[in-house]
């Protein structure tokens, strides 16, 4: 087939696609850019005086620097235990499939009712937690107020790592049992094994979890939302909570507008590293 | 035929798996002691492990306060329109750009990528104002179009697409078949396990979408269940015994997705090519 | 060449009607999309005040006029974000409840919602303002117009306390003042038990400011938190209670404002201050306790924080004369009275008050009397538009000081600094 004939065929099948996200990504998204061009008023243009004002304002400042803690926290600690799952239940153990659907479970379950569960249950007065801790005569936590970022990235990793684990559990069983006989006849031992051939063939899986984790981490909105309102003070304002604010508590926005576009470039040149970096190790 | 990494690898597996288990399962064991609670026991503020009479009437009450079935119906036609969208479109896509070289394609492919990197919210309302002069307000179209297909689905079947082998492709090319032959009956075939994790995922996440559908609809049979779910909130207090009763009514069609999905996977791998 | 089946032309065909569709999108609205609606009457309303009273009138309202009604509930945060969303498409309601007193004057001065003075002005017999009670209607205008109607009205600084506890420490009345707050709370505070409890939101921090005559703001002379000297005695004392005398737990910062209810419900917490709202829980989770429900306390003065919705029209309303008409009837006396009867909620009209039936039950009295208190809201403030930002501000500057135990002068001057610019 000639280059010009793949090149034709490959733009048909992509038509579909190239007009949805024409349509309904970057029209509404450059609407947005350009209102990010005016005052919160929506008339009088400052052009990118909204971008210096977020370069000087240090909610924005503090919110991204939280999100940046909690996007590393959540991939570190939400990919290994993902991983570390993935590998025991693709082993051929007596009840797999049973722990495999309940580690999933959180996942299937709504965010928000997540968040207000938690909520519901960490609560150092009324929850459930503090008075099981109590009777059996351990001193209560009060993690929301303590360590509300951690809590936070608790909860996330709590309700993703079953998902996260499907995602591994998909790719390693992508990974021909061809290779591990061959290299069991070589003599290569368990561990072996994993590191030669587990991690590397994982890489696309590993690549797609770590991508679309700092994606939706960076995003993170919900949780913040439901569960601490962004306190106590300003220490679970994530970003795009931040952005939620300025745009539907504020009404500002075309300050929102440039916040977003924003983190649209950060994620963007993140995510790009990355792929970079992934794909090198995989070519 | 099984290998030991140290003495009691097997043992210890199993006390990481109980723990996680646990930890994963006792929070929502405790949705369902909640859902049963009556009233005064929700107000009591002291945390109620078993409830004194199970108040199986919740459920009920929840289906009496609000059409339940009519949101149940809504959540799933939009819930189900966009996966069936996401298993058309996604695979197709993912396969253009993991399989095929075409002058734009890595323009293409950031551009698409770009687009998972905007929370919904920035691109929500002028999609609200094009829709509301469209009279899309309070429809199901209003609902599903925005979600056609998605960033995050065409970058799962493109690392999923990427490892098989191109002889396949070759192979039949050499025999013949027509380009998007080769994508149905080639590619699609050894992709079971991929399209059963993005039908799953796609659906969970728009079953349980809220935002949308809140702004997207202002009549009460248009609304979706998580919308539904908030009528129960007083404007000081939760009811929790409700809300809880609510989630978990949410809860049952994504765990039936889950279970056909799951056995799925494993027969899809079973059948693939790839073992 | 690619070979084509059924499917990819059902691509083609997909990729074809979303085409169509936006490219509709671009032309202006369609005429058939709104005479469609035009028989529908769509209110939007809090999910907690779905009274039977106001069911009825919508109900009968609908029957009236031939049409559909269309009561859309949702919970405050909610409801705000639908409605930013609608002004900015146009795509509005008919009749929207407004969270309380200033957010209409917010939105009429953006040109979202009408000034409803001309409506009252030519329908004597519905009563406004004469029949309202003052500061309830002053909160809601500006410049002599008025941008919405008040609904309800209530009052943040009831005193809650469990009568068995404080007389099983020795007291036999409750507190009135400051002083005897903390002393009856340091008495009632033993093992599992609290002698208050504070509130996570900060708008729960405003009885206790406004009784040192601290206005919250003065958005003409750009101040916030003012004089500064009782400002910091408020937030000082409060913040004492916590982590000096360590009379009250530090609430957590949550989303839910029902944590001292839950305390004191639970008996953990011997006294607290909060609204009407929060005497129908008790009574039904914890019909065991003694509660006794006392006007708010005294400091430098006795005040408490006004509360409670109002009703307003949005500006592109299909018919805002039929809007008006809806309101009068659910803004009526003896909708008023009903709604009472069913929910205990209390009234903005002088009649409600002077009513028998409200004028005899105890705890409205006590309510009634609150509402004689309640501290004068900064007109100008709401005015500004920027009322919503300052107030996520000070959200973050009390739970840093009650919560986090940051010094009260440093927060509260870095509070004034960024409400100043953001003013």
């Amino acid at each position: 087939m000639t280059r010009r004939r793949q090149a034709l065929t490959a733009w048909l099948f992509l038509t579909p696609a190239v007009l949805f996200f024409a349509l309904l990504f970057f029209l509404p998204i450059g609407n947005q850019l350009l209102t990010g061009l005016y005052d919160s008023d929506g008339v009088s243009f400052v052009g990118l005086g909204n971008f210096s004002r977020a370069f000087g304002d240090p909610e924005v400042l503090h919110s991204f620097l939280i999100t940046l803690a909690y996007a590393a926290g959540t991939l570190v600690v939400g990919t290994a235990v993902g991983l570390g799952l993935a590998v025991i239940l693709n082993q051929a153990l007596p009840g797999r499939t049973l722990f495999r659907s309940v580690l999933l479970i959180p996942y299937l379950t709504s965010v928000s009712i997540v968040g207000l569960l938690w909520r519901n249950i960490l609560d150092p007065q009324v929850g459930i937690l503090n008075r099981l801790l109590e009777a059996i005569g351990l001193p209560g936590q009060t993690w929301l107020s303590t360590h509300p970022l951690a809590t936070i990235v608790g909860i996330t990793v709590w309700s993703g790592a079953g998902y996260t684990m499907v995602l591994f559990l998909a790719g390693l069983q992508g990974i021909p049992s061809l290779y591990y006989e061959a290299a069991r006849i070589d003599g290569a031992g368990p561990w072996r094994r994993f590191f030669a051939i587990t991690i590397p063939l994982l890489a696309p899986t590993t690549l797609f979890v770590s991508i679309i984790g700092l994606i939706s981490t960076l995003q993170q909105f919900a949780l913040p939302y439901i569960v601490t309102g962004g306190g106590p003070g300003n220490a679970t304002s994530l970003y795009a909570h931040r952005l939620f604010i300025v745009a539907f508590n504020d009404n500002d926005f075309g300050y929102a507008s440039a916040l977003s576009v924003l983190l649209l470039l950060v994620v963007l040149v993140l995510s790009l590293a990355q792929l970079r970096i992934g794909d090198r190790a995989n070519a | 035929m099984r290998e030991r990494l140290f003495p009691g690898d097997r043992i210890a597996a199993y006390v990481v798996l109980v723990a996680l288990g646990l930890v994963t399962v006792l929070p929502l064991l405790y949705m369902i002691v909640l859902a049963l609670q009556s009233d005064a026991e929700v107000q009591s503020g002291d945390p109620v492990l078993w409830p004194a009479d199970l108040q199986w009437g919740n459920f009920t009450r929840l289906f009496e306060a609000a059409p339940f079935e009519r949101f149940f119906l809504n959540s799933f036609v939009m819930a189900g329109a966009i996966t069936v969208s996401h298993l058309i479109f996604d695979p197709l896509v993912g396969y253009v750009f993991a399989k095929m070289d075409f002058p734009g394609k890595r323009i293409a492919f950031v551009a698409v990528l770009s687009t998972l990197m905007v929370p919904f919210f920035v691109r929500m309302l002028p999609i609200y104002s094009i829709f509301a002069s469209l009279g899309w307000i309070d429809s199901y179209q209003g609902l599903i179009v925005p979600f056609l297909m998605d960033a995050y689905g065409i970058f799962l079947m493109r690392q999923f697409i990427k490892p098989l082998p191109d002889e396949l492709i070759e192979a039949a090319r050499v025999d013949g078949a027509g380009e998007f032959r080769i994508y149905l009956r080639v590619i699609l075939p050894q992709c079971k396990p991929a399209l059963a994790v993005l039908g799953l995922f796609t659906f969970v996440f728009q079953w349980n979408e809220f935002l949308w559908p809140l702004i997207a609809t202002s009549r009460t049979e248009m609304r979706t269940l998580p919308i539904g779910l908030t009528l129960f909130n007083q404007e000081y207090f939760t009811q929790w015994n409700l809300t809880a009763a609510g989630a978990l009514i949410l809860f049952v069609p994504t765990a039936l997705f889950f279970v056909i999905t799951q056995k799925f996977l494993v027969e899809g791998i079973a059948l693939s090519g790839l073992k | 060449m690619p070979s084509f089946n059924r499917r990819s032309f059902l691509q083609l065909g997909l990729g074809a009607t979303v085409l169509g569709a936006v490219g509709t999108a671009c032309s202006p609205a369609t005429p058939a999309a709104k005479k469609q609606d035009a028989r529908t009457f769509t209110i939007y309303w809090n999910a907690g005040h779905g009274y039977q009273a106001y069911k009825e009138v919508i109900d009968q309202f609908g029957k009236d006029h031939d049409l559909q009604m269309n009561w859309q509930k949702f919970q405050w945060p909610d409801l705000t974000t639908k409605l930013t969303a609608d002004f900015r498409s146009g795509n509005v309601p008919d009749l929207v409840e407004e969270v309380s007193a200033g957010t209409g004057t917010q939105y009429g001065l953006a040109g979202n919602v009408l000034a409803l003075d001309d409506f009252a002005a030519g329908d004597k017999e519905f009563g406004f303002p004469g029949d309202y009670l003052d500061q309830a209607v002053v909160a809601r205008q500006y410049e002599g117009k008025t941008y919405s109607i008040p609904l309800h009205l209530t009052a943040n600084g009831l005193l809650f306390y469990n009568k068995g506890m404080l007389s099983a420490a020795g007291f036999d009345k409750p507190p009135t003042n400051w002083e005897e707050f903390l002393e009856i709370a340091k008495a009632t505070t033993k093992d599992k038990v609290s002698g208050c409890a504070l509130n996570s939101d900060p708008s729960y921090a405003a009885p206790y400011y406004n009784q040192q005559s601290v206005d919250f703001s003065n958005a003409g002379a750009k101040q916030f938190m003012m004089p500064a000297d009782g400002a910091l005695k408020a937030l000082q004392w409060m913040q004492d209670l916590i982590f000096t005398h360590k009379v009250s737990p530090a609430p957590v910062a949550t989303t839910d404002y029902s944590g001292p209810q839950k305390l004191f419900s639970a008996k953990r917490a011997a006294m607290f201050v909060s609204g009407p709202w929060d005497i129908g829980p008790i009574r039904q989770g914890s019909p065991d306790i003694d509660l006794g429900v006392a006007v708010p306390l005294t400091g430098a003065v006795q005040s408490a924080a006004m509360a409670g919705s109002g009703l307003m029209i949005p500006a592109k309303a299909k018919d805002p004369k039929l809007s008006w008409e809806l309101i009068t009837k659910l803004a009526a006396v003896k909708v008023e009275l009903a709604a009472t009867k069913e929910a205990g909620m209390s009234m903005p009209r002088k009649s409600w008050a002077a009513d028998p039936a409200v004028a005899a039950d105890p705890s409205l009295a006590t309510i009634a009397k609150s509402l004689a208190v309640v501290a004068k809201q900064d007109i100008a403030l709401s005015a500004s538009g920027k009322a919503a930002q300052i107030n996520e501000l000070w959200k973050k500057a009390y739970q840093q000081m009650i919560i986090q135990h940051a010094p009260v002068e440093q927060t509260l001057a870095d509070f004034r600094k960024q409400a100043g610019a953001a003013l």
